[in-house]
């Protein structure tokens, strides 16, 4: 196990290393920079800004100072957000971005599995088509469509909870974000529960079960055993997606996470900026991968033989 | 699954090929034919609806920003008297009598001085009304009567902020997001099929190789490509979903390649092999005509996934540029008036929801239909 841990653990070295040089190549030779304003700068200033940023040195030395700052754990300043470095506006956003996703995980989740499974036990019937529509809708209505109305139903109409903003995490506050967070995600699991469950349900030792004359329940829990392991396998790209915010979601409810931070950045130029939201985000899919292939392995023992 | 495999399930036999037997399949999954019946029915609104409908979608009506939608024609009665009070005001005159008379209105305007009858024109210029003619000029010049045509116009859907047909906007919004989903879906076919079938075939290292290459794409993040070819490509957004396309080749590649890894080791691939065909030929006529089953299926839940990522880039405002529009770009529109003017958002939300509504319906629908073990 430990082997298996280590070898995957140094594969994801070399990805990683390709994904930053990818795109601290590709952002670099976008056209534009990061001084270009409205209003031309002095070329003057623009120099001097161009050197305090070493900006004014070669592309490939820029690359190997970035990478050398990289390894020591230095994402350099922001050039958008001036007097911050990039490790300081990550390190603000991503706890709001990570307790939103992780109570939007836990919910989509919790209620997927439940709902496909659900679904499975009554294939083709009421229950089975209501969660088949629901589950399409909530992949299909896009979250900036959802956000919007459930803010004039609960906060304007209703009065139930506040329109936007963080308020220092308090629960009312999180309630609508991680609502419209989850809600493709719940529709993404209940339909994967369902499809592996279905087929659970055919296989051999659950009919034997089923002979024996266990309960309905009782055969359920057995059959979700085996069913959940597509579920475990989405749980990684669905961690990763969740975890490093949304730009809809912190938009219309106003919160400060640092999904808004991969647009803003991109088209302010701020090179660093979109550096440490690249690496920061390859980061998390690789290792929420990783986590998801080690729990694979210790689910099915077959994965690790191979 | 079966697409060409010969004896796919010998102990089911049915009359017709396994396609026919798929067909009569999807035939009998309600939901996918209504899907599919619905998809055709909103390709056409939007290949020949924007004709059908009288108004250009870029036709402003001043006189009518975000007007309700309603069955019945404007304007409405209550309409046309602030309507001629502005045209009289411009044309520095006071109205005297306003008198409606179904299709057309009488007006009276009087005035200080003599009144230029070629201010009339100003009746023309207005959404409400057509051209004027002057019924008599009295008191010097100064007092004239005009008879009026009134234009009735239908905004089934309303109109926005800038008083355009919102009908007329959803329609070739369709046209526009539907387009960027085929193409965008094509492009990722072409690419993702040959890339995994190649790859699974080739097997070995080559497989290695090109299967490491599509994970470190996947963690790249997709929003961060997208952006990088909106400022490269400029706003071009043909040229833009080509290329959205060739990032959302990556599932397809890996779905493909699983089932060519399946394939190959199939007595019919064996077969060809042993008496002579090239890999190339192989690939094109015994594999990737056996991966099609597992295509169709993918591409309709691909073009969902495109349209909605077009919608999302819209939002932002890196989609589509005006006056060109997307349903992404009228939600967009719609949900930051929804305060005011909630038909902003309904119309081309319904629109975009209930086509990639049916198009996974019918996804679903072929998946069941192709997979031959639902006999």
């Amino acid at each position: 196990m430990i082997g298996y841990v280590t070898r995957r653990l140094a594969a994801c070295v070399p990805t990683l290393f390709v994904v930053v040089t990818l795109s601290f190549f590709l952002i670099r030779l976008a056209p534009g920079g990061p001084f270009d304003l409205e209003r031309p700068l002095d070329p003057q200033v623009l120099a001097n800004l161009r050197r305090i940023y070493q900006l004014d040195q070669p592309l490939i030395v820029q690359y190997g100072n970035y990478l050398a700052s990289l390894l020591r754990g230095d994402f350099g300043p922001s050039f958008s957000v001036r007097d911050f470095t990039v490790a300081e506006l990550l390190g603000h956003g991503l706890p709001v971005s990570i307790l939103l996703g992780t109570l939007a995980l836990v919910l989509s989740f919790g209620l997927g599995v439940v709902l496909g499974t659900l679904a499975a036990l009554r294939q083709n019937r009421t229950m089975d088509h209501a969660v088949m529509v629901g589950a399409t809708l909530g992949l299909t209505i896009p979250n900036f469509v959802i956000g919007p109305l459930l803010q004039i139903l609960l906060a304007l109409t209703l009065h139930w909870l506040p329109v936007a903003g963080f308020d220092n995490g308090n629960i009312r506050n999180l309630i609508m974000p991680v609502i419209v967070l989850a809600l493709p995600q719940i529709a993404v699991v209940a339909r994967l529960t369902r499809a592996s469950m279905i087929e659970a349900l055919r296989a051999n030792h659950i009919r034997t079960l089923r002979a024996y004359g266990l309960s309905q329940t009782g055969v359920a829990l057995h059959a979700l055993r085996g069913a959940l392991l597509p579920v475990v396998s989405y749980l990684g790209p669905a961690a990763a997606s969740l975890l490093t915010g949304s730009l809809v979601v912190e938009t219309v409810f106003g919160l400060p996470g640092i999904g808004r931070y991969f647009v803003d950045a991109a088209l302010n130029r701020d090179y660093t900026l979109v550096m440490g939201t690249v690496v920061l985000i390859a980061v998390f899919v690789l290792v929420f991968n990783l986590i998801v292939d080690i729990l694979y392995a210790l689910l099915d023992p077959r994965v690790q033989e191979s | 699954m079966s697409g060409h495999s010969p004896a796919a399930s010998p102990a089911h036999k049915q009359p017709g090929s396994p396609r026919q037997r798929a067909w009569a399949r999807l035939k009998r999954h309600k939901a996918a034919m209504a899907s599919l019946v619905f998809l055709c029915v909103m390709t056409l609104a939007a290949i020949i609806g924007p004709a059908l409908q009288p108004h250009d979608f870029t036709r402003v009506f001043t006189d009518y920003v975000r007007t309700p939608p309603s069955l019945t024609a404007y304007p409405r009665p209550d309409q046309i008297g602030p309507a001629i009070d502005r045209i009289a005001a411009r044309m520095r005159t006071k109205v005297e009598r306003v008198w409606v008379s179904g299709e057309r209105v009488e007006v009276t305007l009087t005035a200080e001085r003599a009144i230029d009858r070629r201010l009339t024109a100003l009746f023309e210029r207005s959404d409400l009304f057509a051209a004027a003619e002057a019924i008599e000029l009295s008191d010097g010049g100064r007092r004239l009567s005009v008879s009026v045509p009134i234009i009735k116009r239908y905004f089934f859907f309303g109109t926005d902020g800038n008083g355009r047909d919102l009908l007329a906007r959803t329609l070739i919004a369709g046209r526009v997001s539907l387009l960027i989903g085929c193409l965008a879906t094509a492009v990722a076919l072409l690419i993702g099929v040959a890339y995994g079938a190649i790859a699974g075939y080739a097997g070995g290292l080559v497989d290695g190789v090109m299967m490491r290459i599509v994970d470190i794409l996947y963690a790249l993040p997709f929003i961060f490509f997208v952006i990088m070819l909106v400022v490269v490509l400029g706003r071009n957004v043909v040229l833009m979903f080509l290329a959205v396309g060739a990032i959302e080749w990556l599932d397809m590649a890996r779905i493909v390649r699983g089932q060519t890894l399946s394939l190959k080791r199939r007595e019919f691939v064996i077969a060809a092999n042993a008496l002579g065909v090239r890999p190339a030929g192989v690939i094109a006529q015994h594999i990737i005509p056996n991966t099609f089953g597992v295509i169709i299926v993918y591409m309709t839940l691909l073009v969902p996934k495109v349209i909605l990522g077009e919608s999302f880039l819209s939002f932002l405002g890196l989609g589509v540029q005006e006056p060109m529009t997307s349903w992404g770009v009228l939600i967009a529109e719609g949900a930051r008036n929804i305060e005011g003017a909630t038909w902003l958002l309904v119309f081309p939300a319904l629109f975009l929801v209930s086509t990639l509504f049916a198009l996974n319906f019918l996804g679903d629908g072929l998946r069941d239909a192709l997979d031959p073990r639902s006999e």
